[in-house]
């Protein structure tokens, strides 16, 4: 490549760089601005104070939202991963009749917006008394059709003659999936997992749907909530809270960048 | 150490839903101890009755006994075999050590217990210095050996092996093929090992079934099955370069093969015939025997012995072997000398052998 082609092509990319990352930088700068810099129009605070997140831990419980949202999430990784990696081995390793029928069944409700079913979901979870507990924030969403079809294409890569073997040495079905299956599938348990947290930690609606105090609330409610709260004079104090608030995603995301890529090309190339 | 089991095998069939007949009804039994090797063009339905047999496929119809329990309806864990794939089935993420002692702890073997045989087997094959190692960090030669190992721990007295060489270079192959055949004498495990390659079959073999479309062409010892095939079919997979074959009429006593050769043959029968001649009884002729002249169209030399391919008729090559090295070229007019009790007949419509029609007769 030309020096020519690599400055424009370096520029361009910067500039990318810049737009889409200017939301995030700005808003960490907002985070230590007090009230007026903010509609002063300012980029840069006058002075690096840590007021602001001070201020959004005792305006809401922050620190009890958060703790909330890790156990929401954490619970809906752990019931996703068990139940897709369970359907999917029945897909792959089991034979029965009308299986791919089935399948194809299981995946087409991907086709199917999840504010579609809202409203049943919230009358099932209403009726079973399921209001503003962890159960109602976790439960449904442990089955889902895209968690299976992943865990389903990379079991499919595991030779069948592995589950002969097994059968012929007399391991279990079970014994098998958990010694053999699953720790062939590591990578792709681990991108479906980073992928299931993130999803949940960043959850909104559904949350705010089936909860109404603090006990049980996710951080995302608690930062609107500190939205309103203000009513948009304090800007540097809510920011403070999208900061905390993006910080264990953050972290999830550079640790597990390696394989959350290593997953999701996987199979793209042999 | 284990005691012997015999497998007996009774109007096996198997199809598939799609409606194929894949194998049309198998009777055999299979002795104790013995090395029985099932061959046959691929798609002939072998690996599929090996599969039977581990439990891996239901019969459509027929009787499994393994031993002599009636085992149609046991799990494969319940039929006390080993099995041994093509591609050797190891667990890419257990060490070596690992992978040969998967599946003992089923069979309920004290820690101790596993590890001895391990160390027996790993002994045995050579493995132990990668028993600590990864399958992918091992070559093709001894991945097969740990596949073996995983085998031959179990103590199971049956052994199935689906063409467990296939993914060898022939260096390797030839030397595994004695190792494993040293090594099924040593244990004294019956063995029933699937292959398409009919040079592994005359070698390793006590006995050996031929397959061909799901259907039993013959069973026999090698040799028997070699000088007297039961059919053209038998006759053309066994032995390499394959048996030469060629249509032709016996008509009192004389032989007919071509225009411009016949000679007289000592068999009962008139009529069309498919004629069969060995490529290493095709004899260079000495002067005064009755012979034939062709031309020469290929030569390869071995270095022990040359293969001569000669057109016979337009559009029908044979192959004849000579011991030793000889100089010829292609264009050269060979005379050449076929004794006719080294033929074999089979008659034209059935294919089969004509020495055992005449037996049937007798029967």
């Amino acid at each position: 490549m030309s020096i020519g082609r690599k400055i424009i092509l370096y520029t361009l990319l910067t500039i990318a760089g810049i737009i889409m990352f200017f939301p995030v930088v700005y808003a960490f700068m907002i985070s230590f601005m007090q009230g007026g810099e903010v509609l002063q129009g300012k980029l840069w605070p006058d002075s690096f104070s840590f007021e602001n997140y001070i201020n959004a831990f005792e305006k809401v419980p922050l620190l009890k939202y958060l703790l909330n949202s890790i156990i929401v999430s954490t619970v809906i990784t752990a019931g996703q991963l068990i139940l897709c990696s369970l359907a999917a081995f029945a897909f792959v390793f089991t034979q029965f009749k009308g299986k791919n029928l089935l399948f194809m069944l299981f995946i087409s409700t991907m086709m199917i917006p999840w504010e579609a079913t809202m409203v049943p979901n919230f009358q099932t979870i209403q009726s079973l008394g399921w209001l503003n507990s962890f159960y109602g924030l976790t439960i449904p969403f442990f089955a889902m059709a895209f968690g299976t079809f992943l865990l389903r294409q990379q079991f499919k890569t595991i030779p069948i003659e592995l589950y002969e073997a097994s059968q012929v040495s007399g391991i279990s079905r079970f014994k098998f999936f958990l010694t053999v299956v699953l720790p062939l599938s590591k990578t792709s348990l681990i991108t479906l997992g980073i992928y299931c947290f993130l999803t949940a930690w960043n959850m909104y609606l559904w949350p705010l749907l089936v909860t109404n105090d603090e006990k049980v609330r996710t951080v995302q409610i608690g930062l609107k909530q500190m939205q309103t709260q203000e009513i948009a004079s304090e800007w540097g104090v809510v920011m403070a809270g999208v900061m905390l608030v993006i910080l264990p995603t953050l972290l999830l995301i550079f640790l597990g960048q390696k394989r959350l890529q290593e997953g999701l090309t996987k199979g793209a190339i042999k | 150490m284990q005691q012997l089991k015999a497998l007996q095998l009774n109007q096996i069939r198997k199809s598939y839903q799609q409606g194929a007949e894949v194998l049309k009804g198998i009777d055999v039994a299979i002795q104790p101890g013995e090395f029985f090797v099932l061959v046959g063009p691929s798609g002939c339905g072998k690996s599929t009755l090996l599969r039977l047999l581990a439990g891996l496929e239901d019969v459509s119809s027929g009787e499994i006994y393994i031993g002599n329990e009636f085992a149609n309806r046991l799990k494969p864990s319940e039929r006390e075999l080993s099995m041994v794939f093509q591609n050797y089935a190891l667990f890419p993420h257990m060490t070596v050590e690992q992978n040969i002692m998967f599946g003992l702890h089923v069979k309920k073997i004290a820690k101790e217990e596993q590890r001895k045989r391990c160390e027996e087997a790993a002994e045995m094959l050579g493995l132990i210095p990668y028993l600590k190692r990864k399958p992918k960090e091992l070559s093709g030669g001894q991945r097969q050996r740990v596949a073996l190992a995983r085998a031959i721990v179990s103590h199971d007295p049956i052994c199935l092996m689906d063409e467990p060489l296939s993914n060898l270079d022939a260096k390797l192959r030839a030397k595994m093929r004695s190792e494993i055949r040293q090594l099924q004498r040593k244990l004294g495990i019956t063995m029933i090992y699937v292959t398409h390659d009919q040079t592994e079959a005359m070698t390793m073999a006590d006995r050996m079934m031929i397959l061909n479309q799901g259907v039993i062409q013959q069973i026999g010892k090698p040799l028997d099955i070699y000088n007297h095939p039961q059919n053209a079919f038998v006759a053309s997979f066994i032995g390499a370069p394959p048996m030469n074959m060629i249509p032709a009429n016996v008509a009192d006593s004389v032989l007919h093969i071509t225009e411009n050769w016949s000679m007289d043959v000592d068999i009962d029968w008139q009529g069309d015939v498919i004629a069969g001649v060995r490529p290493e009884h095709i004899q260079q002729a000495k002067s005064g025997t009755p012979s034939f002249t062709a031309e020469v169209v290929n030569v390869e030399m071995l270095g022990t012995e040359t293969l001569i391919s000669f057109e016979i008729q337009s559009g029908l090559q044979w192959t004849a072997k000579w011991q030793g090295q000889h100089q010829l070229n292609p264009g050269d007019i060979v005379s050449l000398f076929i004794d006719q009790n080294q033929m074999v007949f089979f008659d034209e419509k059935e294919k089969v052998n004509i020495e055992y029609q005449s037996l049937g007769a007798v029967q």
